[in-house]
């Protein structure tokens, strides 16, 4: 429900930039694909939208309102982020329960513990990822595929009016992919997300996105719908 | 045993169950957040602020929470940032605040017996005001940590996620270094400069291996620390040893039969 725009923007990290002069714009309610090679830039991409990297020129733009470190909390209380991965100690003593609850303690608030709201959301979402049985066991000792479904609930547990995701599809079964798929569909459908999905799965294109992005070396190759994305890819012979 | 009359023993008493506490809780962050090199790198710093304090004949105390201080201003960036790799940056504070220390001590005018004292720790000769201290550093710690449980908990569990949620995990992150200094600035009297860290990891480490719960990590641990600090107390008194060194001994023995008989089924589940 936010659009987001991006203005001449160069992001990276201390000692490298990643992304070079970019714009873009994204409007309320779409639903990107975002393709390239490894280090095109997609991650880095999400993270400049949520202000986890560093933008060294430009301006980030959300629902009309610069990012700067003074709003960028406000912000990220309605991003719903899924990151490609991250280590945890197997012996971590959180539990998945705790970190799907994570997802909303930015928007809860300091003094405030999760309510009845939280616990209603919780119940829903993680039987809706099929992860029910898994909150009280430990975070560190979950599969890939079942760190990604409980990370897809902690994004969904602010209630986000964005979605960044990032590799979501990877370590998914075909049957738990499908039913993301299924899920997503239907909160795009239902709440009008803006969403950006990072993904290696032209499948994805197919079913989910209506503008696809394509980006290499830290910049935008294409910028254009699906169809013409995949007529694109058919007659280029792109690989 | 006949000790317990004196007061001094009462003392150290009520000094090893405050730092055993305080030591406890600010372990599970060190421990949790798997950052034990930077505490050993505040602690030797305390230690050389303490130093200083003596020399310059101010209260070591103050000068111990300056350093400390100055180490997490250091420490914090490099480690957030990356801009060296955090072994590099924290090896060279390490050293660099050992060797003022050593260096402090080298030129420390007067008789250095209350230097060796801030080294090896001197528990039987904690004061009321030593007492206050601790008693100050573990209400701050105890209602930082009840205040802000579920931060600390995300920042703990990946700080770059903790910031997605719109949680201030730098401010946090800090919080807790600052906390962790003036808590070993304050336990330095009693366990000493080259112990005090010990007694931050030990029983902290101990918990790890037996709870995946939070809450019950930081029961765990505190208990753990005053266990170690009230038995090591008693066997210095009993066969006649160095308190600091005792109360470390009995914490690394709880933290050898913590891994013994560790609960913990570890697999790999990626």
């Amino acid at each position: 429900m936010k659009k987001i725009k991006l203005d001449n923007i160069s992001v990276g990290y201390l000692t490298e930039t990643v992304i070079k002069n970019l714009s873009l714009e994204i409007e309320d309610g779409e639903f990107v694909g975002l393709f390239g090679p490894n280090g095109a830039g997609k991650t880095t991409l999400l993270c400049a939208i949520n202000g986890l990297a560093m933008i060294k020129k430009g301006k980030v733009y959300i629902d009309g309102e610069i990012l700067n470190i003074f709003n960028e909390n406000r912000f990220r209380r309605i991003i719903g982020y899924v990151p490609q991965y991250f280590d945890v100690d197997p012996k971590l003593p959180v539990l998945t329960e705790d970190v799907v609850y994570m997802g909303c303690y930015g928007k809860t608030g300091l003094f405030k513990f999760p309510g009845k709201r939280e616990k209603e959301l919780i119940d829903e979402i993680s039987i809706l990822l099929e992860i029910e049985h898994l909150l009280k066991k430990p975070f560190g000792q979950l599969s890939g595929g079942e760190r990604k479904r409980t990370l897809i609930a902690r994004a969904l547990m602010k209630e986000p009016e964005i979605l960044l995701l990032d590799e979501i599809f990877a370590w998914l079964d075909i049957k738990m992919m499908e039913k993301v798929i299924a899920i997503l569909k239907d909160i795009h459908k239902k709440k009008h997300l803006t969403i950006l999905i990072v993904s290696h799965d032209i499948e994805t294109v197919k079913s989910l996105c209506s503008r696809i992005i394509w980006m290499e070396d830290g910049k935008l190759i294409f910028d254009g719908g699906k169809e013409v994305f995949l007529k694109k890819i058919e007659t280029e012979q792109w690989d | 045993m006949g000790l317990i009359g004196f007061k001094f023993f009462q003392m150290a008493l009520i000094s090893a169950l405050l730092a055993g506490i305080s030591c406890g809780i600010v372990g599970v962050w060190i421990v949790t957040m798997r950052i034990s090199f930077i505490g050993v790198a505040i602690s030797h710093a305390a230690f050389a602020g303490a130093l200083l304090g003596l020399i310059l004949g101010k209260p070591p105390v103050l000068f111990a929470f300056f350093f400390s201080f100055l180490a997490c201003a250091i420490l914090g960036p490099l480690s957030d940032k990356g801009q060296l790799h955090p072994d590099t940056s924290i090896g060279i504070i390490f050293s660099s605040t050992l060797g003022l220390a050593f260096l402090f001590m080298g030129i420390l005018p007067e008789a250095k017996s209350q230097a060796l004292n801030l080294l090896w720790g001197s528990i039987l000769t904690v004061t009321l005001k030593d007492i206050t201290l601790l008693i100050i550093t573990l209400a701050l710690t105890i209602i930082f940590t009840t205040l802000f449980f579920k931060e600390i908990q995300s920042v703990i569990f990946n700080r770059e996620m903790a910031k997605a949620s719109g949680i201030s995990a730098t401010i946090f992150f800090y919080l807790i270094l600052f906390l962790t200094g003036i808590t070993i600035s304050t336990t330095l009297k009693s366990v000493g400069g080259l112990l005090v860290f010990a007694l931050v990891v030990n029983p902290a480490a101990s918990a790890y291996q037996i709870t995946y719960s939070m809450k019950k990590m930081y029961i765990l641990s505190s208990l753990f620390g005053v266990v170690s600090g009230w038995s090591g107390l008693f066997f210095s008194a009993q066969f006649n040893l160095p308190a600091g060194a005792s109360i470390v001994i009995v914490s690394t023995v709880i933290f050898i039969l913590s891994v013994l008989f560790s609960p913990k089924k570890v697999r790999d589940g990626r």
